[in-house]
């Protein structure tokens, strides 16, 4: 296999799952700790603190438990408006894959539609990833980067992006 | 009703609640208020770190730049060109070349205090065009506010009638502000939420103790309320509309059953797989684990475990606010130190745990108060006014302060 053909490959598989998480925050968000590996980050942060490297945002959170945690609270505790949230995940692009590691980045778009309002953007940003493949070669991420282009959100932030 | 008969029927503890909505009050308290004798926040020293750094922001809805300037001086000044009144500093942050302010419109040049400083073809060109000979260049400047510091805390004022800076705070509110700063600070991120609502209803909100157990469920949900806490309330000594709470760290096991028992909600306790955000550690040198403090009009310095974050409040319009979140640390923290911050800072800010119901609470009020004339209840433990022992959660003291200036301030003027 060609290396082109190989990241080719790499792209429709970053691609899939993506597809996949999609489906899950917007369909059964209770299950979106299963997109991530056992020790897998999850971090939301502005476009504008990273490009100065401040490290601080919405959230950090380093493993799994901490992912299950906090979709429990979202759902257990956590008070919120009404929404539908809809994500749009553009195609990925592959910038290095080393072994069982892939890192890719792809463009992400949120929309909110709250009980009787017309729907919003919520989030516009980019992902950036790095994935891992478990025992049965299904990738996982061991890292998502939710970088937001806008400074801003409406009201809150509780729902995964 | 009249804006005047709307501040008659408010006391600070029942509030018209065209107080919130009235965009004649809104305009009242641009002047009485923000353009008023009070001190506003402006930013944190670490944004202006050297001279040339500056900050854009707002003391109410005027936009104003802070600028770091010779030998360590602050200046603020209006954005405003004098030429036509166009934004001169169009970046939210950051360092000017050779400290000149140029506004792009017509390269009319301002230095870091504020002052003109050279109007290109002023002369006019051989002998064409050209400013008028009157013109004199030093004549004309940016409006300055006067700057000063209380720790790291930056605030402006437009008022020569304001007290200084100190005064204005209290002793109470200087020690809260210097207990925190006790080492030289670094920014490490920042966030933002638009909230629909008046901003005086966050103000309230971030006074306001008793909701913390029962609107934050996250705490009770997962069995961490401690309502016996070893809590202090303090409230400033002059004007009453500042105020800090602190717990300390839990010295004993408390019992949560009787929480239970005032709420409404069911409450099945569940466990947290992973508790590390919620471990305190070494940082400040004091058993303080949780200090929030509200300082009239429009911020708040906290320090929730290890999340140590300014929240400043940008009046927008009178049904809409930014919360702008400037979470810093010390500059000798190390790299885990840093990493625990983040930890801590998923308590807080637009998506913590413990306070991403407050811009919910609040727009619910906004939409709630539309409609027929009324007015709020705020009674907690009116009875045994002011006392300033009582545990946190219990009383609604810190509320009526912010009321009883905030009135004191919109009614000066008026005869009374």
């Amino acid at each position: 296999m060609t290396g082109d053909r190989k990241m080719e490959g790499l792209a429709a598989a970053v691609d899939r799952f993506n597809t996949h998480y999609v489906y899950v925050v917007d369909n059964d968000v209770s299950s979106w700790p299963e997109c991530f590996a056992e020790d897998g980050g999850y971090h939301v942060l502005t476009k504008d603190s990273a490009s100065e490297d401040l490290p601080a945002g919405f959230l950090f959170f380093e493993r799994k438990p901490q992912l299950i945690d906090r979709i429990n609270a979202l759902l257990n505790a956590s008070i919120y408006p009404k929404a539908n949230l809809r994500h749009l995940i553009g195609a990925c692009k592959i910038h290095e894959a080393t072994g069982d590691r892939i890192k890719a980045t792809a463009p992400f778009v949120v929309y909110e539609s709250r009980e009787q309002e017309v729907p919003s953007v919520y989030a516009t940003g980019q992902y950036e990833d790095e994935f891992i493949r478990n025992e049965g070669g299904e990738l996982l991420l061991l890292s998502r980067r939710c970088v937001l282009d806008n400074d801003i959100v409406r009201t809150m932030m509780a729902l995964p992006l | 009703m009249s804006t005047i008969r709307t501040l008659e029927h408010s006391t600070p503890s029942s509030i018209d609640y065209r107080v919130y909505d009235d965009p004649e009050i809104f305009a009242l308290e641009q002047e009485r208020i923000f353009r008023g004798p009070v001190w506003s926040f402006l930013g944190l020293s670490s944004e202006v770190p050297e001279e040339n750094c500056y900050k854009s922001t707002f003391v109410g809805e005027t936009p104003v730049v802070l600028v770091g300037g010779k030998d360590g001086a602050l200046h603020a000044w209006v954005n405003r060109c004098v030429h036509k009144g166009a934004k001169v500093c169009r970046n939210a942050r950051g360092r000017a070349e050779g400290g000149a302010f140029v506004c792009v419109y017509h390269q009319w040049a301002y230095d870091t205090t504020g002052a003109l400083r050279s109007v290109p073809y002023r002369r006019g060109m051989v002998g064409k065009g050209g400013m008028p000979a009157s013109f004199d260049i030093k004549a004309h400047r940016m409006m300055p506010l006067r700057v000063d510091k209380v720790g790291d805390m930056i605030f402006a004022t437009f008022s020569d009638e304001a007290p200084d800076l100190r005064s204005f705070l209290g002793p109470a509110m200087c020690r809260a502000i210097e207990r925190i700063f006790v080492r030289p600070t670094k920014v490490i991120g920042r966030v933002a939420q638009r909230i629909e609502a008046n901003w005086k209803l966050y103000a309230e909100n971030s006074r306001d103790s008793y909701h913390g157990g029962l609107l934050h469920l996250f705490y009770t949900t997962f069995g961490l309320w401690r309502p016996a806490q070893d809590s202090k309330a303090e409230i400033d000594e002059v004007y009453g509309f500042h105020n800090s709470f602190q717990i300390r760290k839990p010295q004993q096991a408390e019992d949560p059953q009787k929480h239970k028992e005032e709420t409404a909600r069911p409450l099945d306790a569940m466990t947290l797989l992973d508790p590390t955000l919620l471990e305190l550690r070494q940082d400040i040198g004091d058993d303080i684990s949780l200090s929030i403090q509200s300082i009239f009009p429009s911020v708040v310095l906290q320090q929730i475990g290890q999340a140590l974050a300014v929240r400043h409040m940008i009046v927008r319009e009178p049904g809409a606010m930014d919360l702008v979140w400037t979470y810093f640390g010390f500059q000798d923290d190390e790299e885990e130190m840093t990493r625990h911050r983040l930890r801590a800072i998923n308590m807080v800010g637009p998506a913590g745990y413990v306070s991403v119901e407050d811009g919910e609470a609040v727009e619910i009020c906004t939409d709630g108060i539309k409609g027929p004339d009324g007015h709020s209840l705020i009674l907690m433990d009116i009875e045994k006014a002011e006392n300033p022992t009582v545990p946190m959660g219990l009383d609604e003291n810190a509320v009526r302060g912010f009321w009883k200036g905030y009135l004191k301030l919109m009614r000066a003027g008026e005869g009374q």
